[in-house]
């Protein structure tokens, strides 16, 4: 067991490597530069003081020694746009994708897991057809465009919920001021991966059910309840799990769209804001971090496999 | 699916093809029939309401929303297909290179798969478009060099699978080289995994491409597209709704139609997950 965790994180930590040398390649070796130099009132002298400031005067292989060098001791210096750390600029916003992330998360678990039990039951029955047209629908809707008409609905129209930000503006700050906020982005953030974990664990609880063990579970007397979640989900978990794995990773990077619709001051909007602005010590930062995420995501995944099905434990 | 649902799923094939076919022939024949110039400006009528004249109103600078949406159809839909073809063949290229070409090009380009897969590609798709400028080849290669991880670790490991299959030992016992081998022996029996990959993924790249066009790094205007006519409409929710509400129902119905087909496809030849 040891070995395999290992060899996990030696295979990780080389994976990174490959991402940080691509991202560093492709930002710093595409023209132009950051947006700081854009403006055309510079002198040329003026122009080499502030590269040589931002230190991306020397040679790209010389930077990305550099870069490498401080990452190494956790620096990853400072962005071009907030002249403050990346690593504090980026954990100033990253509780807020979090929050949002989370919240997303849960809805996705709890809507997908159990409708599509039920679904698995009786497919074709009117609750199937339904889910599944609505998750169709909701793999295939722009999230920017659900988040336009959902702030239409509830913000323009119905004036039930706000339109944008994480609180009120000079608000009171309190925890109801905060949900409010946060369900339109949650819940927006939450319909694609929600549908596309109900599509995987109704085809996957489908599979199960024809099993033999399920039919000898219920030859036994054990009660429909009891065969549904201990028998039939339990197994039909194992690809699921893997679907939630691959959706974390999605759920903080890819909620930049959504944070961007509704002014949510996260992570991903940030990232955007650093790509529009070239801010290569940001987009260095917000890429590594992410890509940690997914990382860490797929080695619980492979964990969670080994409690999940005893067969998957790899033998010492 | 189950015999029992057969002809149902054949419904939906059939439903979701005539949908498709009736947006590609709006998209190609609407601008001729529908003989409005979608990029005259008229600030007189800007933000006109559907109605006379303007059947679906008309945007903020009062272009005609319709020979809009019938212009945008053709980019959006061009753009998605090519960035779609070429997130195709990198895939297939990548997939064959790596179960073909020996354990070490396996290792790199199963870890370079791994490395694109854990990166966040939407910042470096934006990255890539601010640097290079937004114009719709770049847009293309953009998409199309962020969407290929899937289908080459699907390519892979159905090579790797079909390698040990008694066809291909006779083919090597037979003297095939080895090209000729992966292209007579094995491609063929990918068709399937391929074609429904693909479909999917024209669905994945039509919203991405509506995605960074909505962040003002697709299509440029005046050029229209379904994405970069969203762009604007945040701002005029209060007063324009419309703007925002026909092009993300065509993004939606051609999204969906092309799913309904890809879904269908996959039931009806049963390709390796």
């Amino acid at each position: 067991m040891a070995g395999f965790l290992l060899r996990r994180l030696g295979h990780a930590l080389l994976v990174l490597l490959v991402v940080c040398t691509v991202t560093f390649g492709i930002v710093h070796a595409a023209p132009g530069g950051p947006s700081l130099l854009a403006d055309p009132k510079l002198s040329i002298a003026d122009r080499a003081a502030i590269e040589q400031r931002l230190g991306i005067d020397r040679p790209i292989l010389v930077q990305y020694g550099r870069w490498l060098a401080r990452l190494a001791r956790g620096d990853l210096g400072n962005s071009f746009l907030y002249q403050t750390s990346t690593v504090s600029t980026i954990m100033e916003r990253l509780p807020n994708t979090l929050l949002l992330a989370g919240a997303a998360l849960l809805l996705t678990v709890a809507v997908a897991v159990p409708v599509a039990a039920w679904c698995a039951e009786r497919p074709g029955g009117l609750l199937d057809r339904l889910a599944g047209a609505l998750a169709l629908g909701a793999i295939s809707v722009p999230v920017f465009w659900l988040g336009i008409l959902a702030i239409l609905a509830f913000a323009v129209y119905a004036h039930i919920l706000p339109a944008g930000g994480a609180s009120d503006v000079g608000g009171s700050d309190s925890i109801v001021d905060r949900l409010r906020h946060l369900v339109l982005p949650a819940l927006v953030l939450a319909a694609a991966g929600t549908a596309e974990l109900f599509r995987y664990t109704r085809a996957s609880a489908l599979a199960q059910r024809a099993r033999p063990f399920v039919r000898t579970a219920r030859a036994k007397g054990v009660p429909e309840r009891g065969v549904r979640w201990r028998h039939a989900m339990r197994n039909a978990c194992i690809p699921v799990v893997t679907v939630i794995g691959l959706q974390l990773p999605r759920l903080v990077g890819g909620a930049a769209i959504t944070e961007t619709v509704f002014s949510w001051p996260g992570m991903g909007r940030l990232g955007i804001e650093a790509a529009l602005a070239r801010d290569y010590p940001l987009i260095m930062g917000i890429t590594l971090l992410v890509s940690v995420g997914v990382l860490l995501a797929s080695f619980l995944v492979d964990l969670a496999y080994v409690a999940l099905d005893p067969r998957l434990r790899p033998r010492a | 699916m189950t015999a029992a649902g057969a002809p149902h799923a054949r419904r939906r094939l059939q439903l979701a093809a005539a949908i498709l076919a009736l947006l590609v022939g709006a998209a190609v024949l609407g601008p001729l029939l529908y003989a409005v110039d979608p990029n005259v400006l008229d600030f007189a009528r800007a933000t006109v309401p559907p109605g006379a004249g303007h059947p679906l109103g008309t945007d903020e600078n009062g272009r005609d929303v319709l020979a809009r949406l019938l212009v945008g159809g053709r980019i959006s839909l061009a753009t998605g297909a090519s960035a779609m073809l070429l997130a195709v063949f990198v895939g297939t290229l990548t997939g064959t290179l790596a179960a073909l070409g020996g354990h070490r090009l396996d290792a790199l380009l199963m870890r370079l798969t791994d490395a694109a897969l854990a990166v966040p590609t939407i910042f470096i798709a934006i990255t890539v478009l601010t640097f290079f400028g937004p114009s719709v080849p770049t847009l293309v290669v953009t998409i199309g060099a962020t969407s290929w991880m899937g289908l080459a670790r699907l390519v892979r490991g159905e090579l790797l699978a079909l390698r040990q299959q008694s066809f291909v030992e006779g083919a090597i016992a037979l003297g095939a080289p080895p090209i000729e081998r992966a292209m007579r022996h094995l491609l063929p029996h990918l068709w399937p995994t391929i074609l429904v990959n693909a479909t999917l993924g024209m669905g994945s790249a039509l919203l991405t491409e509506s995605a960074l066009s909505f962040l003002g790094l697709g299509v440029q205007p005046p050029a229209a597209s379904w994405g970069n006519m969203l762009s604007g409409s945040q701002t005029s929710l209060f007063t324009a709704p419309w703007l925002a509400v026909f092009p993300g129902a065509m993004i939606l119905l051609a999204v969906v139609s092309i799913n309904l087909l890809g879904d269908a496809l996959r039931d009806a030849l049963h390709p390796a997950e």
